[in-house]
């Protein structure tokens, strides 16, 4: 200890300033295991889509065809059967994410919540039994798009899993975008028309900011400005078909996404019983464009990469700068090294000293980080492990070069034949 | 020897500061392909009540012009020297001596749409953004602009400020500007946060240097303190230590900078915000280094006093 003491002494200003590099350096290791970990997450989310096939069902219900579908009063009933077995089959995914406006109440007015805001056109309000209600961006979406996109919130939680049925008296649980922070707040009550029926809605989180879905027109629709609700399914055909709801809501429920490793030949054979059994077959499967797709994840696999190297490049010749500075503060303690000779010191011991204290200094510069780690991060401990596997690591190889290095050093300066004079 | 090393040492921090800079350029380059060629400081806006003509002004911008109705289709108008996305030229072709071509998308389905005067001449060769690959780009250098073209507007120009830039082209009350959102990997929060980490890297480097530069300077404390007893000036002791310091150390940085700007004219990025941030940084060490010489002759000379000669 007394030796260390002396040791900063004589050069206390180099040390503090090599204590504080430590510090850096060991709050740059573990950006780099934070920012690495979240570009695994994030590369997680576009992957899945990768060497999947995505299909788009299309219902062919127009112009006559629709208005003679609807004269059979069993109409629903099958519309509501083949959505329910399309969703429940389990060989695919089915992905539902509806763009679709919806009706806000007493809306505090900002024309950029529009739907057709980018194509210039301003908010549209109207009345609806004495209230102004404003038409704002909205998806619907059920539980496959939390799962196939990798969605923060920053407050709030998400859906819970009964959300995504319908029932006629229940509070709708509401998701908004990060631009409406501020606007709503979480536990907000919203009154909305949903294809003009009125609900009584909840807000229960607010995204984080620049959250995206792919959707089949969109591969990167953007949430900011959307309000987003769950799909509500109907558990049983509904009975009260007046209105649009009913027909709008089942339609939606039907024309969703199919995500699979199925061929478009094995898929058609997935749904034929499915057809058969509802009675149902006026539809289409549309194969998506996969170059979106694809091109997604190849991005943000490039982007990883990228980051990957450059953090590598980056700490190596941060750690080759560390360790110069560290051979000039072995270089500028020569003096107390001969005096420790001169007392019977070895010259082993000397370096195993130069070696340790590289150790202590990164040991007690390493706490820093991980106490402000401790403080920012929700569940710290996953970070810390690899945190100090990481540092301990970087450690050993240090220590083994100082030890190298003030070796090399110590021959070339000959302590040895100084001290004799 | 031992002069050599230190500059060889401080001029390795600059190029490390340099790689910095450069990479997040790079970065936002990259990440300004995949989200269309938009960039974040890119604006976009409609017209309102402006009749589609610019003021006269030499600058360096790309201006794209497209209906809402077929986003993808746009009349590209370009100013000064801007860097296009890369593009694979049909063979024969280039953009020299022309002030009219087309340049299209992979993805693109259709080229029937595309007016005469405009010939295609390659394909973006930006096989990750799949924006780009469904967009038909009609370039023209000259300065009319046609509002029966469309009147959505996005802008993007490497000389910093683009709301500046933009303002001394076109009367601000004129257009409606729209608040854009962000795609491709801009969105990637790991993306976001490495600039950060870069800066962090950055301030790191400056510390070590300010280290570097104090200790080399520190060196001949015993030098300078011989020479102020044996009765020379400060501006004598000043003047020894430029020639001895600032001298090798200003031309070894001198050296670098004109390296990266050769770089720079071979590999150009969209702007050149990377290089004026070294310059500052080489600057700040110069500045350092002044200091830390002032400094030094005060401190090995009147403080620690002693008997002149």
């Amino acid at each position: 200890m007394k030796v260390r003491k002396l040791l900063f002494k004589q050069t206390p200003y180099l040390n503090v300033l090599s204590g504080v590099a430590a510090i850096l350096f060991c709050s740059l290791i573990l950006a780099f295991i934070i920012n690495l970990q979240k570009s695994n997450i994030e590369t997680t989310a576009p992957d899945q889509f990768k060497e999947k096939n995505v299909y788009q069902i299309s219902d062919k219900l127009y112009n006559g065809q629709e208005k003679l579908f609807f004269s059979n009063p069993d109409s629903f009933s099958i519309l509501h059967q083949f959505g329910q077995k399309l969703r429940q089959s389990n060989k695919y995914d089915y992905y539902n994410a509806v763009w679709q406006p919806i009706e806000l109440a007493d809306f505090k007015i900002d024309p950029q919540f529009g739907p057709y805001y980018e194509f210039g056109k301003g908010l549209q309000i109207r009345e609806f039994e004495g209230k102004p209600y404003a038409t704002v961006a909205s998806f619907q979406i059920n539980a496959k798009v939390f799962e196939y996109n990798n969605i923060g919130l920053q407050e709030g939680h998400f859906f819970p899993s009964d959300a995504y049925f319908f029932e006629e008296d229940a509070d709708i649980p509401i998701l908004l975008g990060a631009a409406y922070k501020g606007i709503y707040q979480v536990g907000d009550h919203l009154e909305l028309l949903h294809y003009t029926r009125h609900f009584n809605g909840v807000v229960t989180g607010i995204l984080k900011p620049q959250q995206r879905i792919f959707t089949m027109n969109n591969p990167e629709a953007v949430l900011d400005r959307s309000v987003i609700l769950p799909v509500r399914y109907f558990k049983e055909p509904p009975k009260n078909t007046e209105g649009i709801f009913v027909k709008a809501s089942l339609y939606s429920h039907m024309n969703g996404t199919i995500i699979t490793n199925l061929s478009p030949m094995e898929l058609r054979d997935v749904l034929k019983p499915i057809n058969v059994e509802s009675n149902f077959e006026a539809y289409h499967i549309i194969g998506a464009e996969s170059l979106p797709i694809l091109a997604l994840s190849k991005m943000t696999d490039t982007n990883r990469l990228l980051l990957f190297i450059a953090s590598l490049t980056t700490g190596f010749m941060l750690a080759g700068l560390y360790l110069w500075t560290l051979s000039l503060l072995v270089k500028r303690n020569i003096p107390v090294y001969m005096v420790l000779l001169i007392s019977g010191a070895t010259m082993d011991s000397i370096q195993m000293l130069s070696s340790r204290r590289l150790m202590l200094t990164i040991g007690i510069a390493s706490l820093f980080p991980a106490a402000l780690l401790m403080i920012i991060v929700e569940n710290p401990l996953y970070f810390l492990i690899t945190y100090y596997v990481v540092v301990v690591i970087v450690v050993l190889l240090l220590a083994g070069m100082v030890k190298l290095m003030t070796k090399k050093l110590f021959r070339r300066l000959d302590l040895v034949q100084q001290l004799k004079g | 020897m031992d002069k050599t090393r230190f500059i060889f040492i401080l001029q390795f921090i600059c190029l490390l500061a340099g790689s910095a800079f450069w990479f997040i350029s790079y970065l936002d380059q990259i990440n300004m392909i995949n989200n269309g060629y938009l960039n974040k400081d890119s604006l976009s806006f409609r017209t309102k009540g402006w009749e589609g003509e610019l003021n006269k002004h030499t600058t360096n911008y790309i201006l794209m012009q497209y209906d809402t109705i077929s986003p993808n289709f746009k009349y590209v108008h370009v100013k000064g020297h801007v860097k296009l996305p890369p593009i694979d030229y049909i063979s024969g072709m280039s953009t020299t001596g022309r002030t009219k071509y087309a340049i299209i998308g992979k993805m693109v389905r259709t080229t029937a749409n595309i007016p005469k005067s405009y010939e295609i001449i390659g394909y973006f060769d930006t096989p990750h953004s799949y924006r780009l690959q469904f967009q038909t780009w009609l370039i023209s250098k000259e300065a009319s602009i046609d509002l029966t073209n469309g009147t959505s507007f996005d802008f993007s120009t490497p000389n910093g400020n683009a709301r500046k830039v933009l303002d001394s082209l076109i009367d601000s009350e004129k257009v409606e500007l729209i608040p854009r959102d962000q795609f491709g990997t801009y969105v990637l929060e790991s993306n976001r946060m490495f600039p950060a980490l870069l800066a962090a890297s950055l301030f790191f480097l400056f510390i070590m240097k300010v280290m570097m530069i104090y200790m080399w300077i520190r060196k001949d404390n015993a030098v300078i303190k011989v020479l102020y007893l044996s009765g020379n000036t400060y501006w004598r002791i000043a003047g020894f230590l430029a020639q001895q310091k600032l001298l090798p150390y200003i031309l070894g940085s001198g050296g670098l900078i004109i390296l990266l700007f050769t770089f720079k004219f071979m590999n150009p990025l969209w702007d050149n915000v990377w290089l004026n941030k070294l310059m500052y940084f080489v600057i700040a060490g110069w500045l350092v280094l002044l200091i830390i010489i002032g400094f030094t002759i005060i401190k090995e000379s009147v403080q620690k006093g002693g008997k002149r000669f």
